[in-house]
């Protein structure tokens, strides 16, 4: 996976090379939104990571510009601009995830990857949280490199969580996306459904990655 | 609107005018009286119009001239200063009028309108402080940020038990700078009032959950959320989600690992958050709400500010701050009569409402 980091406070660059490279990305980095110009134009990226500020103008403009170009990464920004107006400004303008300085890098990380699972983007073939690999393509899943058998419904719930795993996935978005319009579900299908699934990833401990979240629907958490 | 009128003229022709009044009528009487005066008594046959019944008489044809007088002055003189008492009200809801209100002075008198564009020179300084403020609060918050990205990065690099520790201090830090730009902006608020606009506390409080499940499931804190009869409220967005965003925050800190935190929007316009930890008493709340206190079980992290701008959001949204310690949960009402000043008055430009927004982006810009 390449990333492009465009940042013009070179340390905080570096370190968030160093950061990512040890979790599996290549990265290169540009110090203004021209150098990422010209990046972006010499090399495939699977991702950006944009700062805001930039020496030579504003990253959401230029972000709002360059958007539109249908092979244009994912783009995830990392600002100091923390207030709410903000965030909705920079996925209002195309950024696909909104990350406020300070962080970690386990954490960009895990959003980065998090972005390249999304459904939409280039379509991964295997998909990876933690200890679970799914194959998308053979509809068949590994937990800890042993083969776990599941049904039709349980490898469409699997794929949609873990797509947007380490996010809180509404009920009503699972109902929508594994089930016809005609078909009449009850919540305690879904409850069923989360619960077989929960039970065939846990751990023998007892404990999953499988959480449920009251009043909203349910998170696969991503444990970097 | 009326032509710009001035009341020292309007009152100089009003008085004129009672004056030549006043004159001709003294004069008539004067006339009248005086050949009463001198040719009546010569003349015996007029029993009734005696020298003795005279006297009173013209007395009083001078009195009711001078009372008549006295009453007409007194109503060219309200007359006139009529405009200044409507335009002492009008100026008197300049108090706390939110950012880009200005008095609308082309239909005052020539003299208030003076002192009216000196009021709306003294209100744009006064924004202009306030903007200054929040902009240099939100660039400190910047430039201390970066410096604190990469300490972070740094001690992620280190990796042992101490730099864990040292990882959550950073992070604290990092909460209490973004406290102080949301203080910051509270006292923007107060000297400038930002405008209120139409705001979805279940929106709000979905999108806080959704941003706080991850990090709170990895350290074994769960948060539920409950949607109620919930309505929409007129407020300060970036205020109530400071608040907000508070609320759920002190509550993670007090709940124990594997306890649950319960957002609750509704009934009406609240938003209640339960949390695991010992529960607030009323007074503790009052105690706390003051900025920097501490409650006896706020160990793990820093400043109390952040019961001191949830009670301040409610306050400038005239809600209220109150907690149920039996259920462990504090709520956050914002009051919906607040929306009843919102209203524009028929004498504001309503000019200054539709450009107030991008004048404020363009303030708020960051280097």
């Amino acid at each position: 996976m390449r990333v492009l980091i465009v940042d013009d406070n070179r340390r905080l660059a570096e370190l968030v090379v160093k950061g990512i490279a040890a979790r599996g990305f290549r990265c290169d980095t540009a110090g203004d939104l021209a150098d990422a110009d010209l990046a972006l134009g010499s090399l495939h990226y699977d991702a950006v990571i944009l700062d805001l500020a930039l020496p030579d103008g504003d990253g959401l403009s230029w972000l709002r510009s360059r958007r539109a170009r249908p092979d244009f990464p994912p783009v995830l920004i990392l600002t100091a601009r923390l207030s709410l107006e903000d965030r909705v400004a920079g996925l209002d303008a195309g950024a696909d995830d909104y990350l406020v300085k300070p962080v970690d890098s386990a954490e960009i990380a895990a959003r980065l990857r998090a972005l390249l699972r999304r459904p939409g983007q280039r379509s991964l073939p295997v998909l990876v949280v933690g200890g679970l690999v799914y194959d998308v393509a053979a509809r068949s899943l590994h937990h800890d490199s042993t083969e776990v058998p599941l049904t039709h419904k349980e490898a469409e719930l699997l794929e949609l969580l873990m797509r947007r795993a380490g996010t809180v996935v509404r009920k009503s978005l699972i109902t929508d996306a594994l089930y016809r319009l005609d078909e009449e579900v009850t919540p305690n299908a879904i409850e069923a459904l989360v619960s077989r699934l929960r039970h065939k990833i846990g751990t023998p401990s007892g404990s999953s990655p499988l959480n449920t979240v009251r009043g909203m629907g349910y998170i696969l958490r991503d444990g970097g | 609107m009326t032509e710009p009128r001035s009341i020292v003229d309007q009152l100089t022709r009003g008085l004129t005018m009672v004056g030549i009044a006043g004159g001709i009528l003294l004069s008539i009487e004067l006339v009248f009286d005086v050949h009463q005066w001198f040719e009546g008594p010569r003349q015996p046959g007029m029993g009734s119009w005696s020298a003795v019944g005279l006297k009173p008489f013209v007395l009083l044809c001078f009195a009711l001239t001078f009372a008549a007088l006295v009453l007409a002055a007194r109503r060219v003189v309200r007359r006139s200063l009529a405009p200044l008492h409507d335009s002492v009200s009008q100026i008197e809801s300049a108090i706390d009028a939110h950012r880009g209100f200005r008095l609308e002075v082309a239909g005052l008198p020539v003299e208030v309108a003076r002192y009216g564009a000196s009021m709306n020179r003294l209100i744009e300084q006064l924004e202009r402080v306030a903007i200054r403020r929040e902009a240099f609060a939100a660039e400190v918050a910047h430039e201390l940020k970066n410096p604190m990205a990469v300490l972070l990065l740094e001690l992620d690099a280190i990796r042992s038990e101490e730099t864990d520790r040292l990882k959550a201090d950073v992070r604290r830090m990092s909460r209490l700078i973004d406290q102080l730009l949301v203080m910051a902006k509270l006292e923007a608020h107060a000297t400038a009032p930002v405008e209120s606009t139409l705001i979805d506390l279940a929106e709000l409080a979905s999108e806080l959950a959704q941003s706080m499940v991850p990090a709170a499931l990895d350290e074994g804190r769960q948060i539920s959320l409950a949607l109620k009869d919930h309505q929409p409220v007129r407020g300060r967005r970036e205020l109530v989600w400071a608040a907000m965003r508070n609320m759920v925050e002190n509550a993670l800190r007090v709940t124990p690992p594997r306890g649950m935190v319960t957002l609750t929007v509704g009934p009406g316009a609240r938003f209640g958050v339960a949390d695991g930890g010992p529960g607030l008493s009323k007074a503790e709340l009052v105690r706390m709400s003051r900025p920097f206190a501490q409650a006896r079980h706020a160990s793990a992290s820093g400043a109390g500010l952040g019961l001191a701008i949830i009670d301040e959001v409610a306050r400038i949204h005239g809600g209220s701050l109150d907690c149920d310690p039996d259920r462990r949960e504090i709520i956050l009402s914002l009051s919906q009569c607040h929306s009843g000043r919102e209203q524009p008055k028929q004498y504001v430009n309503l000019d200054q409402f539709v450009r107030e927004p991008s004048e404020n982006s363009v303030n708020v810009s960051l280097t």
